[in-house]
């Protein structure tokens, strides 16, 4: 095997693993957003139309978004890129 | 175009008048939803007891006076004596927390008197908003139905329940011109989402030229908002550094205000922001303004894992390891979201003198021996003074006898509820009630509408941070420049009274 091959194969077996090791996210493994648990709890939260009658945060809308994209990064290892800090000029 | 109008863009220089729109264009944009505007009962939390006590008395006393003088209840109501109304109402059903006189609500020359003693008054504004021209979330519409529903801003239903409210034009007219403030201090929000961000670190530095070029005066001041934990965060703090020259700083520990982030951070990070701190306070822009508190009352599982960065635990530490910056602490840390259940929190601090997490942010100064950490009151003043004033009286209260007069910064949270004049007369009038100053020991009153307290917390605290001149900041400054002369036009053709949504009189374009 030549050593560009050999690279390949270890950049792939290493991302193979990466991938397995996200999906495998503990759920007490704390992440940016906490725990599973804790984005779990955060969802169960904001997603809940009840919550909308006693807190205007929740009627506001925003926050039901972040809790599934926290979920999705605490317990299913699924991290969406960050952004770069870009205002636009005006 | 209508006479006011014309007569208004008189004023104005051509180049000012690139800067302005005529209103009835503004009012053609966004006419009013009259059933969310003149019923009110849209309101996102339940419509306390207490509230609808007070609603009845506004309506019941508002037509009692305004037969007496001679017109309907609705002009009545946004008079100074209207606004005297109210408070009376507030004090009928909360107890004497307001100063207000029946006088001020029969004799109108005696509520227009009071209203022009105070009107040169120093208030800074510390908090301020207004939104991108493309902005297009209307959940954050939220914050102003909120404040209908709270009813008491006579004027909250003015302009349309449409995002227009809450652009730079609309913001001008609720702050500049039917407000008694004369320095607004504009800040920035970063959200997970980004189409929620709601204004560029360029936007507000442009915006601030303009105005103040308009003015000939200092009449707003700018943030840069900054984004820890977020890549290449630092460069954009270079750049304001290099190009836009903030007055201060703005960030959210939290990292969204309105929903759990990922982007939360600690001020007392010593590897994220220390070398923050050194490179702020090298370029002389030594103030950042934090959000904190503002927690649903379910926050720990709301916010499971990132609440703490709303507390102020990240705090003492970092204040005392940068005695040269100044940490303005936003809201006051109050815990509770538009303060979702006062009695409750009425009660605990009944019970043990602690209120969740302004009391925490109170004792800091003493804890950690720094003289450089500040209260900000925006949002949290305007909703504990509607729903509960004892509660309102008892968070001030404390934060002005135990961390100091010296160290609490008015600020509103403008334009989200409104024009904010409803809420400085709530501060002029607000009174210590005294079986609190007793069971708490405290030995500082507010006093009068005018009193040295109110003064430091209307203006001269943050003229200090913000190096304004002292001299000037007490009031003759702003009664010469141009936006003042504006004000006053509008005004002499009615525009304090004007019920007719489409005339503002004057607009600027945003």
């Amino acid at each position: 095997m030549q050593l560009r091959t050999y690279v390949s194969v270890l950049i792939i077996a290493a991302a193979g693993l990466n991938v397995q090791a996200a999906g495998d996210t503990s759920k007490s493994e704390k992440s940016r957003v906490g725990t599973c648990e804790d984005a779990k709890s955060q969802m169960a939260y904001f997603c809940d139309p009840k919550n909308a009658k006693k807190d205007s945060m929740v009627q506001i809308g925003t926050a039901c978004n972040n809790a599934k994209n926290n979920v999705k990064e605490a317990c299913e290892g699924i991290v969406e890129p960050d952004r770069k800090y870009t205002f636009d000029k005006d | 175009m209508k006479k006011k109008q014309r007569h208004i863009g008189v004023h104005m220089s051509d180049e000012e008048m690139q800067l302005v729109a005529a209103a009835d264009e503004v009012a053609f944009r966004s006419p009013v939803p009259t059933q969310v505007v003149s019923n009110g009962e849209y309101n996102p939390l339940p419509q306390t007891e207490d509230q609808r006590k007070v609603e009845g008395l506004i309506k019941e006393m508002g037509d009692y006076h305004a037969k007496k003088h001679g017109m309907s209840r609705r002009n009545f109501l946004t008079t100074s004596a209207g606004m005297a109304t109210a408070f009376l109402a507030m004090n009928q059903v909360f107890g004497p927390i307001f100063s207000a006189r029946e006088a001020e609500a029969a004799d109108m020359q005696m509520s227009d008197r009071r209203a022009a003693q105070l009107k040169n008054q120093f208030i800074f504004d510390d908090q301020t908003h207004f939104i991108r021209d493309d902005f297009n979330q209307e959940g954050l519409l939220g914050l102003t139905k909120w404040a209908v529903g709270a009813k008491v801003n006579p004027r909250i239903g003015e302009a349309p329940m449409t995002l227009a409210r809450y652009k730079m034009d609309n913001y001008l007219k609720e702050i500049f011109l039917d407000s008694d403030t004369k320095v607004a201090l504009l800040s920035g929000a970063p959200f997970d989402d980004p189409s929620w961000w709601l204004i560029s670190n360029d936007a507000i530095q442009n915006a601030c030229r303009s105005v103040n070029k308009l003015a000939n005066a200092t009449r707003m001041l700018g943030h840069a908002v900054i984004t820890p934990k977020y890549p290449n965060w630092m460069d954009e703090v270079d750049r304001a550094i290099e190009e836009l020259h903030p007055a201060s700083w703005k960030s959210y520990t939290i990292g969204d205000p309105f929903g759990p982030s990922k982007y939360a951070w600690r001020l007392d990070d010593e590897k994220l922001m220390y070398p923050f701190y050194e490179k702020a306070i090298k370029a002389g822009i030594n103030t950042i303004c934090i959000h904190k508190g503002l927690m649903p009352r379910d926050y720990e599982k709301a916010f499971a894992g990132t609440w703490e960065s709303a507390t102020v635990n990240d705090l003492g530490q970092a204040a005392k390891d940068w005695p040269g910056m100044n940490f303005v602490i936003y809201h006051a840390a109050l815990r509770p979201w538009l303060a979702d259940e006062p009695k409750l929190e009425m009660a605990e601090f009944e019970k043990s003198g602690y209120i969740q997490w302004s009391t925490d942010l109170a004792r800091i100064p003493e804890q950690f021996g720094v003289s450089n950490v500040y209260a900000e009151v925006g949002t949290t003043f305007a909703s504990t003074a509607v729903t509960d004033p004892r509660f309102c009286a008892a968070f001030l209260g404390q934060l002005v006898n135990e961390m100091g007069p010296e160290r609490v910064v008015w600020g509103t949270d403008s334009v989200w509820y409104g024009s904010p004049q409803w809420q400085i007369e709530a501060l002029r009038r607000l009174e210590i009630p005294e079986d609190i100053m007793q069971s708490q020991g405290w030995k500082i009153a507010l006093g009068g509408p005018n009193s040295e307290v109110k003064q430091k917390i209307f203006g001269l605290n943050s003229a200090h941070l913000y190096n304004l001149d002292l001299n000037l900041a007490q009031g003759p400054a702003f009664e010469a420049d141009k936006l003042t002369a504006i004000k006053q036009e509008y005004l002499a053709m009615g525009g304090d009274t004007d019920r007719n949504n489409t005339y503002y009189g004057y607009v600027a374009k945003a």
